[in-house]
């Protein structure tokens, strides 16, 4: 999939990555590579203006953090996050749903 | 110098946000590649190679520092209309401070014709002020959740926002001008609040101006764009659109109501009026024709008709 079509989605799916715990950046573009089984492998650097626009809008929170002496920033879901995710997931399983029916995917 | 120190040089170069955000945007890709090229290493593969995979997969500095440049020119967008806001606050409070130095007469019975005149042009600016920035406001709420801006939001949003600011500059001028004209004039006035009011006026609208102007909106760099719902905060632009989409019936509507409510201020008989009102009429009219294209409230027939002759497909 390519990092274009996978822009769209990133909030969330970033958002459903800190659901499991704080994480930083590194960690978050790992699990996000492990979890989708290599499909979502979009250039790195991509999920900081992602996590930037996440924080900004109170989605997740940030800290400094020394883990094995090298200074990190860890990201954590806030309440608010945690409600965006909800919403997320039920317009995704909403339109998922639709798309399925059209293209004749759903089991009948 | 080794690779990711050259790596950052070059991230840093191409960045246009401010000095704590660009700290930590350099301080958080610099761990990034530590920990990739450190894992990498631990992988089995050579320092040298590790270094410059973690790079790789990070993606190309100008690609980054795009991206990077759009988040931060959106969140600069956001701050214009409330720049127009508070400058628009602060001039018309110093005003009203500064109105309160005349006498008990009103403008008009103490001041010149060319005293009026002036009042009258100051009073038109600030009226474009307003509108300009009712379209400020109206693009940055309709975006306000959007996840990316695109790069021709954010200029409008910087182009509408300076049109704001500066007229807001020509009618804090003007106002201050005619009450410093009137109070030369009458025996009763009262410097006290007049001065104090008109500094007031100008130093707001000049920093608006210069707050605007250096608003890093950076329209060059357009990031993908993330579709968002439409919500209640884009209802201001839906009315807009509405103006857009009937121009001359817009301005038609507006223009005698504006001058209707210049001749009711003109504190003389309804024939002494109707030249205010006429000039209110023809100084709303000439705005929309001037200031409508850039302000998205009409389209420029010579610009869509140029547009039309690029892509005849279209």
């Amino acid at each position: 999939m390519s990092a274009e079509q996978l822009k769209g989605h990133l909030d969330p799916l970033v958002l459903a990555i800190l659901e499991q715990g704080p994480a930083h950046g590194y960690a978050i573009i790992e699990s996000l590579r492990s979890r989708s089984d290599g499909v979502f492998d979009l250039p790195e650097g991509t999920i900081y203006p992602a996590l930037h626009r996440l924080e900004r809008s109170g989605a997740v929170t940030s800290r400094r953090e020394v883990v094995g002496g090298r200074e990190r920033r860890v990201y954590q879901l806030s309440a608010r996050g945690s409600t965006a995710l909800r919403q997320r997931r039920a317009d995704w399983r909403l339109f998922a749903t639709a798309v399925s029916d059209v293209l004749g995917l759903s089991p009948s | 110098m080794n690779e990711i120190e050259r790596y950052l040089a070059d991230l840093s170069s191409r960045l246009r946000v401010g000095r704590r955000h660009r700290a930590r945007i350099l301080a958080e890709v610099h761990d990034h590649l530590g920990a990739a090229a450190a894992h990498r290493e631990a992988c089995g593969e050579p320092p040298e190679a590790a270094v410059g995979h973690a790079i790789g997969d990070f993606g190309p500095a100008p690609m980054m520092a795009t991206q990077f440049n759009a988040a931060a020119g959106a969140r600069a967008m956001r701050r214009a209309p409330v720049v127009a806001a508070a400058a628009g606050i602060a001039v018309c409070g110093g005003f009203l401070v500064a109105a309160t130095s005349q006498p008990r007469t009103g403008v008009s019975g103490a001041a010149s014709l060319a005293t009026q005149l002036v009042f009258l042009a100051a009073t038109i600016a600030g009226q474009v002020a307003l509108v300009a920035g009712i379209c400020t406001a109206s693009r940055t709420a309709s975006l306000w959740r959007a996840p990316t801006v695109p790069g021709e939001h954010r200029a409008f949003v910087r182009r509408s926002g300076l049109i704001c600011a500066v007229a807001l500059g020509v009618a804090a001028l003007g106002w201050s001008s005619a009450l410093l004209l009137t109070a030369r004039r009458t025996a009763q006035r009262d410097l006290s609040t007049l001065i104090p009011g008109v500094a007031v006026m100008i130093v707001a609208a000049a920093a608006s101006i210069g707050a605007t102007y250096h608003l890093r909106v950076n329209p060059d760099d357009d990031d993908v764009v993330v579709p968002s719902r439409p919500d209640v905060l884009g209802l201001p632009e839906q009315a807009i659109g509405v103006v857009r989409r009937h121009p001359v019936l817009s301005c038609l509507a507006v223009a005698p109501l504006a001058g209707l409510a210049t001749m009711s201020h003109a504190e003389t008989t309804v024939l002494g009026a109707l030249p205010w009102g006429l000039a209110e009429v023809g100084a709303v009219a000439l705005a929309f024709v001037v200031l409508g294209p850039a302000l998205d409230l009409r389209h420029d027939q010579r610009r869509t008709r140029a547009a039309g002759v690029r892509s005849p497909g279209h």
